[in-house]
């Protein structure tokens, strides 16, 4: 063969080479399209229910304990709110330090009046808040 | 001895004449043609549908982590498609007056690259695609349990 | 004696002269007979057919009709297939039709069914979506 014609020869070798890479390269891009929209779904969970409360009364100190709460994922609450309920079922303001959202699973409430008492716990995420515990078992500040 | 000659011409003359029209019989062949068509299908568009969670596959709370969503697919081609891309859009509540669409976002790290086989003329089974949706913190009560759908695109090509 | 009174009746016509008279009738009617019908310029038969839902790597059935233009019965005993560019992003490479062999009998002015196998092959690329490949059929009969 002469040169010119191998020379030639050799070039259509390189581009045939050249092009069955390009064509065998990415074959993903060459498979069939598919495509597709529509809407996904998701769903917010609902807030736990509190555990009842065991109290303990120290002179007007009422130590307040209760198991903590879990998100439906199993992360623990971020707090709870905590009420006081008197022998009919009326509310009381609850005094520092069982006021407000508690974090943790505890808290100490001073200068409880006398009375019989009831404790309440609720989980508290955010500003969600869950179902409030049955009612801890009565305790009594003694008068004086 | 020319009576001999004479029949026997003549009979060479038919048996040739036989022969020959033997021979004409078995090589008769002969052509057609025409012309048609292949056509190749073009590629139908497929379908996202929203697989809405029952109690148990919600997982949306305020502040809590990325949570995930529920798909199917539904591929009208007859060939099987693995989807690779997935596209997301704008969540939306399903109680707006209680629950403002806002409260909920998707997340910076929101899957996009995934490999899920879908069948061919079929649907497939549900999805659920993690880390995909964050709820505000400051979402308010009225969020609780409500539903979200966050419309996707996604991308494939044949199996 | 009856051969004498033969011999007298085509005494006429020399034995020589009938004998140099059936060979070229012979000669002439074989070379007319043995002539392939072919080089005519009407077609025996003609082809048609098409299909479609084709997908990268299906395999299927492209049932082409042969319908007869003879006066006699004709058996059709192959039909080969070219296929034609779809599109300049789709070449005629990506499609297979398998040629026919065999003896498919078609009626005086009937048609009949030939049944070929045609393949879009796997690698077959997205500027084959929704493409037509054109395709011209060829096929040979012999007299039934």
């Amino acid at each position: 063969m002469r040169p010119a014609r191998r020379g030639r020869r050799a070039i259509r070798l390189v581009l045939s080479v050249v092009l069955l890479v390009m064509l065998a390269a990415d074959p993903a891009h060459a498979a069939w399209s598919a495509a597709a929209t529509g809407p996904a779904a998701a769903r917010a969970v609902t807030m736990p229910t509190g555990s009842a409360p065991a109290a303990f009364v120290s002179g007007t100190d009422v130590t307040v304990r209760w198991p903590a709460a879990t998100m439906s994922d199993g992360t623990a609450v971020e707090g709870y709110r905590v009420e006081r309920v008197d022998a009919n079922g009326n509310a009381a303001p609850v005094a520092a330090a069982c006021a407000g959202p508690i974090t943790g699973t505890a808290c100490v409430e001073h200068g409880v009046p006398a009375g019989t008492w009831r404790y309440f716990d609720t989980p508290i995420e955010g500003n969600w808040l869950g179902v409030r515990s049955s009612p801890g078992g009565p305790v009594t500040v003694a008068a004086g | 001895m020319r009576i001999k000659k004479r029949w026997a011409a003549a009979g060479v003359a038919v048996g040739s004449l036989v022969a020959g029209a033997g021979v004409a019989y078995a090589t008769w062949t002969s052509t057609g043609s025409g012309s048609g068509a292949a056509r190749a299908l073009t590629a139908q568009v497929m379908t996202v549908n929203a697989v809405t969670p029952g109690a148990g596959g919600a997982g949306l709370y305020p502040g809590g982590p990325a949570s995930w969503v529920y798909f199917s697919v539904t591929n009208p081609n007859p060939y099987p498609v693995t989807v690779t891309h997935l596209s997301w859009g704008t969540p939306v509540s399903a109680d707006t007056a209680n629950c403002p669409s806002a409260n909920v976002t998707v997340d910076a790290n929101a899957p996009t690259t995934v490999s899920l086989p879908i069948p061919a003329s079929g649907t497939s089974g549900a999805f659920q695609v993690f880390g995909v949706l964050d709820m505000a913190h400051s979402a308010p009560d009225g969020c609780q349990g409500v539903g979200f759908t966050v419309s996707l695109s996604v991308t494939g090509s044949q199996t | 004696m009856g051969l004498r009174s033969e011999r007298a009746r085509h005494s006429g016509v020399p034995a020589r002269v009938l004998a140099v008279a059936a060979a070229v009738v012979t000669v002439a009617a074989t070379a007319v007979a043995s002539t392939p019908v072919a080089s005519a310029a009407r077609e025996s038969f003609t082809i048609s057919g098409a299909v479609g839902g084709l997908y990268p790597g299906l395999t299927t059935l492209l049932r082409v009709q042969v319908t007869n233009r003879e006066q006699f019965a004709i058996v059709v005993t192959s039909v080969v297939t070219t296929v034609e560019d779809a599109a300049p992003s789709c070449p005629a490479t990506y499609l297979s039709v398998a040629p026919f062999a065999g003896a498919v009998r078609v009626a005086v002015g009937a048609s009949a069914p030939v049944e070929l196998t045609v393949t879009l092959r796997r690698a077959a690329p997205r500027g084959c979506e929704g493409a037509t490949f054109p395709l011209l059929y060829h096929g040979d009969a012999r007299r039934a």
